[in-house]
């Protein structure tokens, strides 16, 4: 079941910016104001993963794609794109209806390792990278 | 309709939930259902009343009269059963079924049912020959222009912000666990535990029995007067019909829900004795007007919930307590899954609102997730959406102007028969 909302090619042009092209570090998407289509928030070029992390709203519903360095249990050193899918309890009902019936129809034109966030705590770099070790390998 | 977005020329679409107590029904885009009913109706089979018999403008015989929604459901009649049309969350009587939706239509919506598209909520168990069959029920009986089923787990997870979680929903007949993966249900992992509400209410029925206290139903009293705390109640029976049992029944049933609302509460432990006798008590009137002090009751009664095997004379090891409904459904998922779905447990339903309800189960969770995965917990704090999650969420997504591309319209029904709706609302 989805929403209907469309995933604009601007948003699938810069998720290949970030995953062929390494042109941005991360990309962000929300829901247009208009609540028809997923368009392009932000494109950062290079930041900390403590940066992204904490470039999330606190008030806004936000998907993104962060080009994910980390080092597997070998210590080797390996990147994963993941689809950060960011939706804080403070957000009104409707945005957070919008925003999890959407994010399907993203997932399947951005494909990544999906990490469902409500606060900052949530985007650990350690759990992240665990979930990536144990769904990947 | 906030925004004012949505529609433009439409006419707003209607949004149904049936539950196992209670219906909900009213406009999408709405923050709340427009009206909430019993889902049980009295039914009296057999010879119309008397007075009414003479006038001839009802057919005689074995004709059924049916009476739904409060005012008329709560009055004392001579033999008029309590019965419900849904059995295990799926519609069982369909006449039934259709007498609730004209009934919605008629007082409620007071509008042709031709005009408003519908978003029909369903257990997510539903059977495919009963969605079938509610598809034609709607588009050749009601003329309804379009059409979409959404299963209840996935409406709450998506009002709570989630695309993947599981979503524990506890209600009246039952506690369910539903694990929902990027929108869809996984069916073969589905928890379904009988403890819940009716379960509660039944645990509170043996305690009033145990304390020999008659639990009298307002119906019945005529007036009561002040007493002291647990003396005798003091009141005058009022001169009502002979009811029969199963009105009687679910009358005291409300009492006891009542009861159960404001007194019991959740220990966030393990229920034990010594620690219950020492939690303050609240003290509970009857409508006959008998009142005491609750104490460790408060604790025990509710306690089954979660420990099956505090049940006197009951099979309990065959029922599974809350904790270990959610436990055991996310171990019937892929392992992959497992961080994202203890990272996402959606609480609803009203048996949810038990005092202490969540608190215990997060208790419950933190002890019995694997030390790899953070456990997180959502539960909306407002009474209102933990009791109608599935409506709101309904109501939000029909209210969507990019959902109309969903529904299934009534041509794409004429075209591809009732069949379309497993693929359109799988």
């Amino acid at each position: 079941m989805a929403s209907g909302i469309k995933v604009t090619d601007e948003v699938v042009a810069a998720y290949d910016e970030v995953k062929q092209k390494h042109k941005y570090k991360y990309v962000t998407f929300k829901v247009s104001d208009c609540e028809t289509k997923i368009i392009v928030d932000t494109k950062v070029e290079s930041s900390t993963y403590e940066e992204f992390q904490s470039s999330f709203p606190n008030d806004g519903a936000r998907w993104s794609i962060y080009d994910f360095d980390y080092k597997n249990r070998e210590g080797q050193d390996r990147n994963k794109l993941i689809l950060v899918s960011w939706c804080p309890d403070s957000v009104k009902v409707k945005a957070k209806m919008m925003h999890a019936s959407s994010t399907d129809a993203l997932k399947k034109k951005c494909p990544a390792t999906k990490v469902q966030a409500t606060d900052y705590d949530e985007l650990n770099f350690d759990e992240v990278r665990e979930r990536i070790l144990t769904t990947s390998q | 309709m906030s925004g004012g977005v949505y529609g433009g020329d439409e006419v707003g679409a209607l949004v149904f939930d049936f539950g196992a107590y209670t219906t909900r029904a009213g406009y999408a885009g709405e923050d709340s259902p427009k009206v909430e009913f019993p889902t049980h109706v009295g039914v009296v089979e057999g010879a119309e009343p008397m007075d009414t018999g003479a006038t001839g403008d009802k057919p005689q015989g074995a004709e059924k009269k049916v009476y739904i929604d409060y005012n008329s459901l709560f009055v004392a009649r001579e033999n008029m059963e309590m019965t419900t049309p849904l059995k295990d969350g799926m519609i069982e009587d369909w006449d039934l079924f259709q007498m609730i939706l004209d009934h919605i239509y008629k007082k409620h919506i007071h509008s042709e049912p031709e005009l408003h598209p519908v978003l029909m909520s369903e257990a997510p168990w539903n059977v495919r020959g009963k969605r079938e069959r509610l598809t034609e029920l709607m588009f050749e009986h009601y003329n309804i222009p379009a059409f979409f089923l959404s299963k209840t787990a996935v409406l709450s997870a998506f009002a709570n912000g989630r695309s993947t979680g599981i979503v524990v929903d506890s209600g009246a007949t039952s506690t369910t666990v539903v694990p929902v993966h990027d929108g869809y249900v996984l069916q073969q992992a589905i928890v379904k535990s009988p403890l819940a509400g009716d379960f509660i209410t039944m645990q509170c029925r043996q305690l009033f029995q145990e304390l020999n206290i008659d639990v009298i139903p307002p119906y019945q009293i005529a007036a009561k007067e002040q007493v002291r705390d647990t003396a005798a109640p003091v009141w005058k029976k009022k001169n009502v019909p002979t009811t029969t049992k199963s009105f009687h029944n679910y009358m005291v049933d409300e009492v006891l829900r009542d009861f159960q609302a404001s007194v019991l509460q959740l220990s966030d432990s393990p229920y034990e004795e010594q620690v219950a006798v020492q939690m303050p008590t609240i003290h509970y009137e009857l409508p006959n007007g008998y009142n005491q002090d609750f104490g460790s009751e408060r604790f025990r009664v509710c306690e089954a919930l979660f420990d099956p095997s505090v049940v006197k004379g009951m099979a309990s090891n065959t029922m599974l307590g809350v904790g270990h409904s959610v436990t055991t459904s996310v171990g019937m998922c892929d392992i992959d899954l497992r961080p994202a779905l203890y990272g996402s447990v959606v609480v609803t339903g009203g048996n949810s609102l038990l005092s202490g309800f969540t608190d215990r189960l997060n208790k419950e969770l933190s002890s019995k997730t694997p030390p790899s995965m953070r456990l997180k917990m959502i539960h909306n704090s407002g009474t209102a959406e933990r009791r109608f999650s599935s409506w709101i969420g309904g109501s939000i997504l029909a209210s969507l102007g990019t959902f109309q591309q969903m529904w299934i319209s009534k041509q794409e029904y004429e075209e591809a028969g009732k069949g379309c709706v497993e693929r359109k609302c799988p």
